[in-house]
């Protein structure tokens, strides 16, 4: 099976949402290769997971102040902070059959992707269920998992950077719970790829790129034209609505 | 006199799990959110909608089952929630509910 591989690009989340959705409808209907994508968000954003509440998990006047977006996205799971310059997002996009059957297999199988691509920069990381990946027991990469009309679509981040009092001022955590132990604690749990190698986020790029194309017949492509239009149709009617992200 | 309840609390062993409920006798509306997953996407407004009706006393135990026979009915798969919790956590809200309206 040939994939397709589209090259690091930033984008605001309406659009970065609206191109993983429009390249699922074109897998779906047989016009695109499966596709591995990598992305940044320009400006930053917090995105929350489908099932979450808008007005529970972020402060969306704090995101306004900062110019932050705030977007939810077709998959389940935590609200995320992606700073511009702290992370690597990727997506996965290929019909069910391309992957191991069950979900909680086929999270494995894609997280041991970005596992051989931090191996490549020295950094050993290990798969934690259901979709997350940690290094030391603590976590560095968070995944979500959407299937729809026989496709399997998957995203997620790898941390580059964290800047802790930032991501507390756009997530709604209590002030009380905003305290240098709360921070400690986060810093106890999470942990980043400038905490074991120096790197650029671009070399972070490469790196990730590497573990993802191992072993398949793949070649560099955009979107087509229609994936283009589909993905800015759903950043304006959809994304960009707040009948979407707020909905719950 | 309708009653709203909230209730949170992390499943063991899985995710977040939130909920908001409007009842009286019955159960009015239920609203479930949290960072879990469903597969597919649709199947949580049918879980939310196999609650709508029943009796506001409806054990945790009866509430699980037919959420169960909900989820099994439509063929849908949940991860880091499940049936049991969801029922406890929507006994929780009304608890919950209740207990702020008296004050």
């Amino acid at each position: 099976m040939e994939w397709r591989v589209i090259g690091l690009e930033a984008h605001d989340a309406k659009t970065n949402m609206g191109i993983d959705e429009a390249v699922l409808e074109a897998v779906r209907d047989g016009h695109s290769l499966p596709t591995i994508r990598f992305y940044t968000w320009k400006p930053s954003a917090v995105s929350i997971g489908r099932f979450q509440s808008m007005r529970d998990e972020v402060n969306v006047d704090k995101c306004e102040e900062l110019g932050i977006d705030r977007i939810r996205r077709i998959t389940g799971g935590g609200a995320v902070y992606h700073d511009e310059h702290g992370e690597v997002t990727y997506s996965i996009i290929g019909k069910e059959g391309l992957f191991s059957n069950g979900i909680r297999e086929s999270y494995a199988e894609v997280c041991g992707w970005i596992i051989a691509g931090l191996a490549t920069i020295g950094i050993s990381a290990a798969f934690s269920p259901i979709n997350d990946i940690t290094v030391n027991g603590k976590k560095i990469s968070g995944n979500a998992q959407t299937r729809r009309d026989g496709v399997l679509l998957q995203h997620g981040t790898i941390l580059y950077d964290l800047d802790v009092k930032r991501m507390f001022s756009v997530l709604n955590v209590s002030k009380e719970k905003i305290s240098d132990k709360m921070i400690k604690n986060v810093e106890e749990r999470v942990t980043r790829v400038l905490d074991y190698v120096d790197v650029t986020q671009d070399g972070l790029y490469e790196a990730l790129m590497r573990g993802f194309v191992k072993g398949k017949n793949f070649s560099f492509g955009k979107l087509e034209g229609r994936e283009e239009k589909r993905a800015s149709e759903l950043a304006a009617r959809v994304y960009g609505s707040d009948e979407w992200n707020f909905s719950r | 006199m309708a009653h709203q309840g909230f209730a949170r609390q992390k499943v063991r062993n899985g995710k977040l799990l939130t909920v908001r409920v409007s009842f009286s006798e019955k159960i009015d509306g239920v609203e479930i959110t949290g960072d879990f997953f469903v597969y597919p996407d649709e199947g949580l407004a049918l879980v939310e909608k196999s609650v709508r009706g029943m009796d506001a006393d409806t054990h945790r135990k009866e509430m699980s089952a037919v959420i169960a026979t909900a989820i099994e009915k439509s063929g849908i798969t949940l991860i880091g929630i499940d049936p049991d919790s969801i029922a406890e956590t929507i006994r929780m809200a009304m608890q919950n509910g209740v207990a702020s309206y008296r004050t």
